[in-house]
């Protein structure tokens, strides 16, 4: 399939806030209630349309077990945008917001776009923290902010995509050095077939002579 | 034209000394065209326009002779003048008379008639003025009133300024020049003929008179309005036409002069026939209702006429001077070909909706065809990706171990470090290439045997799937063989060629796929646990079979594949041949590729254990 452009992602959050099932429901459209654990790195990939232009999302889903911090930073390079995951049913993983983001900043470009995403919003009854609170930490941080459930599907396209969409403007802003490959940003390979532009034939100039 | 000639004598006095003047004109015939016009009171060539205009004042100045002479001229007007133009014409032919465009026909008919009335003229001179006036009148009514009418029409751009004249205008003064001289009388003329027709045969216009001007009026009303909007909306924007229009519309006034008197003539001889009682004063009311009515039509008739053709005219030489040969306004007025219509565009836009989808279908095959894209698809691509991202960083920091390493200590490790790096260079020649081998076994042990903690599940899965195929494969040919109809044959194998082709590199394509991917996590687990059961040598041992392993099936995939093909190949037609060798070509090709893949996947493991070999030694020395 051809792009325009090729966005890496990754995805980031403690272990067990549903990351896996988020890419899953993204890029398969499906919930799977067990998931193994996630080794290192994995993968997912997906065709999206911005501004009539087709961009493959190349998602990078990390382990979120501490046993693998030190493996997976190193993926954070040349990542255009990031999904940072909580657990609204877990404050705990709400509270390692903080060390994920820092060390999500020291590993990545400074231009990087982070979502912040508090998942599990099926489970409202069980829910631990307020989604005002992921809001302020989201304004407080400049991340862009919204509650998910990769069970029910809510607003899991638009996390991904809103999230494009961000990149996308940092590009047209000029913000982003598309060459630059760091960026986590490629363009893609140029498919389309090369239109003819048949040279049109000279439209007739009337010229109106001035009469009287 | 006898009688006519009879009827010139009047002018024939003019007439001799037009003769002998034009005798000595033809010795200058320079003057001519002067001297014509003053002998024939200026009838003669308006071509000439300086000749013309002066002739004017000169009739305007003999109103009581031309009183006579009109009625001379009238009827058998042209004798006298052609005579006078036509002898000068004879002998200066090629000046006056051709030169002058007037109707061939015209001067024809007075060249020859020329001669007589000649003869005529001169004779007529004997004969009394007075006697022939009374005569001429009734001659002329009931001779031809015909050419009046066509003089008096030509008359009428006399009148108008003759050096403003359009060439529509000349012309009618060429044929005109004879008549000049009635012009000032028709308008006497009737008058007097009014005054003798309203004596005679009032009764009659009377009774049918007043239903008839009463129409007339409303008519003219009408169409002089029309004439006057039609023109007024014409004119804006065209100044020089407007003109024109005016001179005409001005112009046909005598006309309507004659038309006038021939009418009362024709009315006078009806009265007569009819009643001869009269009413003087209701005639005159009638008369000049009627009088009024047809010098409107006429005028609005001609005047109509005048216009349309110099609108026309204008018309036609504006689009022709900014488009010479009229190509544009055809193309705008009849080439409705070029003109798109919807129809045309819808058909494009199908079109092209097609070929977008042939293309997308097209891409979409090639693809899926694609050992590359397939690989991509499969995520081998991010998981080599991955591989070198953890691959580069374990060699980077083998350097800075290695460079902060105490001497002692790098030469303790410097032998194990070889070692391991001897193993990654792979024997290719051990290679022993579609020995069948149990894949699933070597694979399983070999994982185990890293000690590791991964599962070849992934591995296993697909090579399940893919040697499933190939059964299912074999085993529909052999059902499909029991029943073999040829043209479902031929049309099968066509259809199995790109589908096994596609199979195959499929196949490959996620093989190669999860193979890197195992190398990748493998990568990933030597750098977690340190705490290794196993020795780093062993581990890359075990890697580098199954780095064997691993190319190994997929030289034996690629030949089943082959196999697979050219069984089809077998019952194709003989065109297909050439499909087939590419096919097979590519299907090696990408075993190859495959290969390739899996060995850049297991060298990029070398630093990842180099780093683990340095750090566990590190470990222990600490």
């Amino acid at each position: 399939m051809s792009y325009a452009y090729l966005f890496k992602y990754i995805i980031i959050g403690d272990t067990g806030v549903g990351k896996s099932c988020l890419l899953l429901q993204f890029t398969d459209k499906r919930f799977q209630p067990v998931h193994d654990l996630t080794i290192g790195v994995e993968f997912g990939a997906r065709m999206i349309t911005i501004d009539g232009k087709q961009i493959k999302l190349q998602i990078w889903d990390t382990a979120g077990q501490e046993s693998f911090r030190s493996i997976t930073r190193s993926y954070y390079r040349g990542a255009a945008g990031a999904l940072l995951v909580y657990d609204i049913t877990r404050r705990d993983t709400f509270n390692h917001l903080t060390t994920w983001l820092e060390d999500a900043r020291q590993h990545s470009n400074s231009n990087m776009v982070i979502m912040l995403i508090g998942n599990k919003s099926d489970l409202e009854a069980r829910r631990d923290v307020k989604k005002e609170e992921g809001e302020a930490f989201a304004r407080e941080h400049g991340l862009i902010f919204m509650e998910t459930s990769a069970k029910t599907a809510a607003n899991v396209e638009e996390a991904f995509i809103n999230t494009a969409k961000e990149i996308y403007q940092k590009i047209q802003d000029g913000v982003f050095d598309i060459n630059n490959e760091a960026n986590g940003i490629k363009i893609g390979p140029q498919h389309s077939p090369t239109n003819s532009s048949m040279p049109s034939g000279g439209g007739g100039s009337s010229q109106s002579g001035g009469c009287c | 034209m006898s009688e006519s000639g009879d009827g010139t004598v009047p002018s024939a006095d003019e007439g001799e000394a037009k003769k002998d003047k034009a005798m000595d004109e033809k010795v200058t015939p320079k003057k001519m065209a002067d001297s014509n016009a003053k002998k024939d009171t200026g009838e003669k060539k308006p071509s000439a326009s300086p000749a013309v205009s002066k002739a004017t004042p000169e009739r305007k100045n003999k109103p009581t002779e031309s009183s006579k002479t009109d009625v001379k001229v009238k009827t058998p007007v042209k004798t006298p003048t052609s005579n006078v133009g036509t002898g000068k014409d004879q002998k200066t032919t090629t000046k006056s008379g051709i030169s002058e465009k007037s109707d061939k026909s015209k001067t024809k008919s007075t060249v020859v008639a020329s001669d007589t009335n000649l003869e005529k003229s001169t004779k007529s001179k004997d004969i009394s003025p007075a006697a022939e006036t009374d005569k001429i009148p009734k001659i002329s009514t009931k001779s031809t009133p015909k050419d009046e009418e066509t003089s008096k029409q030509k008359d009428s751009s006399p009148l108008v300024d003759p050096s403003e004249v359009p060439l529509l205008e000349r012309k009618n003064d060429l044929s005109s020049e004879t008549v000049i001289t009635s012009t000032p009388d028709s308008q006497q003329i009737p008058r007097d003929r009014k005054a003798e027709a309203e004596e005679e045969g009032k009764e009659k216009q009377q009774s049918g008179g007043w239903n008839w001007s009463k129409w007339g009026t409303s008519i003219v009303d009408a169409a002089s309005s029309s004439v006057s909007t039609f023109s007024s909306q014409v004119g804006e924007g065209f100044h020089t036409i407007i003109e024109t229009v005016e001179t005409s519309l001005a112009g046909p006034l005598p006309e309507d002069m004659d038309e006038q008197e021939r009418r009362m003539y024709e009315e006078q001889g009806m009265g007569d026939a009819f009643n001869p009682e009269v009413v003087q004063s209701t005639t005159a009311g009638v008369t000049n209702l009627t009088k009024k009515v047809q010098d409107k039509g006429k005028s609005i008739v001609t005047g109509g006429l005048d216009v349309l053709e110099t609108i026309g005219k204008k018309t036609y030489d504006v689009i022709t001077e900014h488009d010479p040969g009229l190509k544009r306004t055809r193309n705008v007025l009849f080439d409705r070909g070029v003109k798109p219509n919807l129809s045309y565009i819808l058909r494009e836009a199908k079109e092209h909706a097609d070929e977008a989808a042939a293309m997308k279908k097209e891409a979409e095959e090639a693809r899926k065809v694609h050992f590359g894209a397939m690989f991509d698809e499969y995520q081998g691509l991010a998981h080599l990706e991955a591989l070198e991202i953890l691959s580069n960083q374990s060699e980077k920091r083998v350097q800075s171990l290695l460079g902060a390493m105490p001497l002692e200590a790098l030469d303790s490790i410097k032998q194990e470090l070889i070692t391991i790096k001897q193993v990654f260079e792979l024997d290719e020649e051990e290679e022993d290439e579609g020995q069948e081998h149990n894949f699933v076994k070597l694979i399983t042990d070999n994982l185990l045997d890293l000690h590791l903690g991964t599962t070849p599940d992934k591995l296993n899965k697909a090579h399940e799937k893919i040697r499933q195929w190939i059964a299912d494969f074999y085993e529909k040919d052999e059902k499909e063989e029991k029943t073999p109809s040829k043209v479902r044959l031929a049309y099968k194998s066509l259809m199995g060629l790109s589908e096994i082709h596609e199979a195959a590199i499929q196949a490959l394509a996620e093989m190669t796929a999860k193979s890197v991917e195992q190398f990748h996590k493998a990568g990933e687990l030597i750098l977690l646990k340190k705490d290794a059961n196993k020795t780093f040598l062993e581990r890359a041992k075990c890697l580098a079979s199954l780095t064997k392993v691993l190319c190994t099936e997929a030289g034996i995939l690629s030949s089943k594949f082959v196999k697979c093909l050219n069984k089809v190949a077998e019952s194709a037609e003989s065109e297909d041949s050439h499909k087939i060798t590419m096919m097979v070509t590519n299907v090696y090709l990408e075993a190859t590729n495959s290969s390739t893949y899996t060995q850049d996947a297991f060298q990029l493991l070398l630093p990842v254990l180099q780093q683990g070999v340095i750090e566990n030694s590190e470990v222990l020395t600490q």
